[in-house]
């Protein structure tokens, strides 16, 4: 058992509305999320030792984003700008957890930012397909985001005889708890009929199998276990991350059914929390849906379904709140959005405010475990 | 809803990036000789594609180009419906993974007319091509 100066803890959250925000810049974006986040952890700017910001970039003007939105929060102490393509927001959060491990920091911000909308759409496609190994990729095969993850869809539903309309009942989940999130980018339910009438962005995907375009920011306060106590009566503990890097080139990966790294991070998690998997450790989960086969394959990775079986899960209900596997109950990146850099610190948040039971009416978990998992 | 105040800031920037070729410069070639490469590492036997010109097991240079056979099976594929800016002009088109007989898994185009009887499992063959600009790629063909 760590003692609580080798654990970190949640403290405070906050989070920007989710959707087109061309009411706002990037600084007040990020200060959308900062200034609650604050006021949750009740401290001021100069309680806090580090921060890292989560942001891909290139689609918005500001390229500094952890200066810029220091300087318009008022952060003055160290900081840098994390980029791990989607997982950016996870580093950011990975960063600001290791300051304070590593003994330089008491108390840290990690947050993520993304504001896509600043370009137009076909800037952003053309920028986000480069997003795999641009020379052999993107230069004379114009790969697109929506591309890889059809490249594994169409192998899943070939592999594991399911249908397009599969997939699009994550689609529908999503949607169901984006339209009870307040923050979410669309607020609306869809249904399996309006999924597979949307157009094909990559075939077998549709536009309603992905997560959207999205501006956004998302903050948490992070302590040492022992500060934090101090600080609140409900501190969230980070009992582990694990990390694990894939191969650019989707060439070099052996299978297209899931996602190798994936399990590799999990495993790494789920030992450094002392567990031997996923079990029946977890009240709720949190997973990065950008795609409707993403979400999926998650499942598939993080281990609450066999191989092949993710789409059961789905077509059971069993990842809605009141199965046996609640997963995205904020709506996931397909509801309530995708701003690459905050995604992580989203989840981050979302299972804070899961755990400490302050989600919105009709998608609070039920929390028995008090542990919940992102993936 | 009216639209927010927006400051419109329009820069023409003209991306050109010069992307050096000297260590693999025989896949280029290569690829004007009709065939398509990948490098071997003579002492561990790593096929490697995309080439590298040095192992990164062994930490050698003792690499040796292979040309490919070509053979192939379709592992996954998909049909771009909504490019990128730049293949604005090339309308749909297939981009598949197949998997070359040397073990070796290559994403390029699948260039065929009808795509409605694209399988997995099909058999490919992987050409080196010239395209209408002048300049050399490598598609699937089916074979």
């Amino acid at each position: 058992m760590k003692s609580d100066d080798e654990r970190v803890a949640i403290v405070g959250v906050g989070h920007s509305r989710f959707g087109k925000r061309l009411d706002v810049s990037m600084n007040e974006l990020g200060w959308e999320a900062i200034r609650p986040a604050l006021q949750d952890a009740d401290i001021v700017q100069k309680d806090i030792d580090f921060y890292s910001v989560g942001n891909f970039g290139y689609w918005s003007e500001e390229i500094l984003p952890a200066v810029t939105i220091g300087e318009y929060a008022g952060l003055t102490c160290g900081s840098l700008k994390t980029e791990a393509a989607c997982a950016s927001g996870s580093a950011s959060l990975k960063i600001a957890m290791d300051s304070i491990l590593s003994g330089t920091a008491r108390i840290a911000m990690a947050m993520g930012i993304e504001k896509m909308y600043n370009s137009p759409n076909g800037t952003i496609i053309e920028l986000i397909g480069r997003a795999g190994n641009y020379f052999w990729e993107f230069e004379n095969f114009g790969m697109t985001f929506p591309g890889y993850y059809a490249l594994y869809a169409t192998k899943y539903l070939d592999a594991y005889n399911a249908r397009e309309e599969d997939l699009c009942e994550a689609a529908v989940k999503a949607h169901h708890y984006g339209s009870l999130n307040p923050y979410a980018q669309f607020q609306k339910e869809t249904t399996v009929e309006e999924c597979m009438k949307s157009k094909y962005v990559s075939r077998p995907l549709k536009l309603m199998d992905s997560s959207p375009i999205t501006d956004g920011a998302a903050a948490v306060i992070l302590a040492r276990g022992d500060i934090a106590k101090k600080m609140t009566d409900t501190p969230i503990y980070i009992e582990s991350q694990g990390t694990a890097t894939g191969t650019a080139y989707i060439g070099r990966r052996d299978e297209y059914t899931g996602l190798e790294a994936s399990r590799r991070a999990a495993d790494i998690a789920f030992r450094g929390a002392g567990l031997s998997g996923v079990g029946s450790n977890f009240d709720l989960f949190e997973v990065h849906d950008c795609f409707t086969i993403a979400e999926v394959m998650a499942y598939e990775d993080l281990g609450i379904a066999k191989k092949g079986e993710g789409i059961n899960l789905l077509r059971g209900k069993q990842t809605y709140r009141d199965g046996k596997y609640p997963v995205n109950l904020d709506g996931g990146l397909k509801s309530k959005g995708h701003p690459i850099g905050a995604t992580g610190i989203s989840q981050a948040v979302e299972i804070t405010k899961q755990l400490r039971g302050e989600a919105e009416k009709g998608r609070q978990a039920d929390i028995k475990k008090g542990r919940g998992a992102a993936a | 809803m009216p639209e927010e105040p927006i400051l419109e800031d329009r820069r023409i920037l003209d991306l050109r990036y010069r992307m050096p070729i000297l260590q693999i410069r025989e896949f280029f070639t290569g690829l004007e000789e009709g065939k398509v490469r990948g490098t071997k590492c003579r002492d561990c036997g790593k096929t490697y594609f995309p080439p590298q010109s040095e192992c990164s097991s062994c930490m050698t240079k003792n690499m040796d180009w292979i040309d490919f056979s070509g053979n192939a099976v379709l592992e996954t594929f998909t049909t771009v419906e909504v490019a990128p800016t730049s293949f604005a002009g090339e309308g749909k088109y297939v981009v598949a993974v197949g998997k070359l007989e040397e073990g070796i898994n290559v994403l390029s185009w699948l260039n065929l007319g009808d795509t409605s009887d694209i399988k997995i499992g099909m058999k490919l063959k992987l050409k080196s091509v010239r395209k209408k600009e002048g300049y050399y790629s490598y598609e699937f063909f089916p074979e």
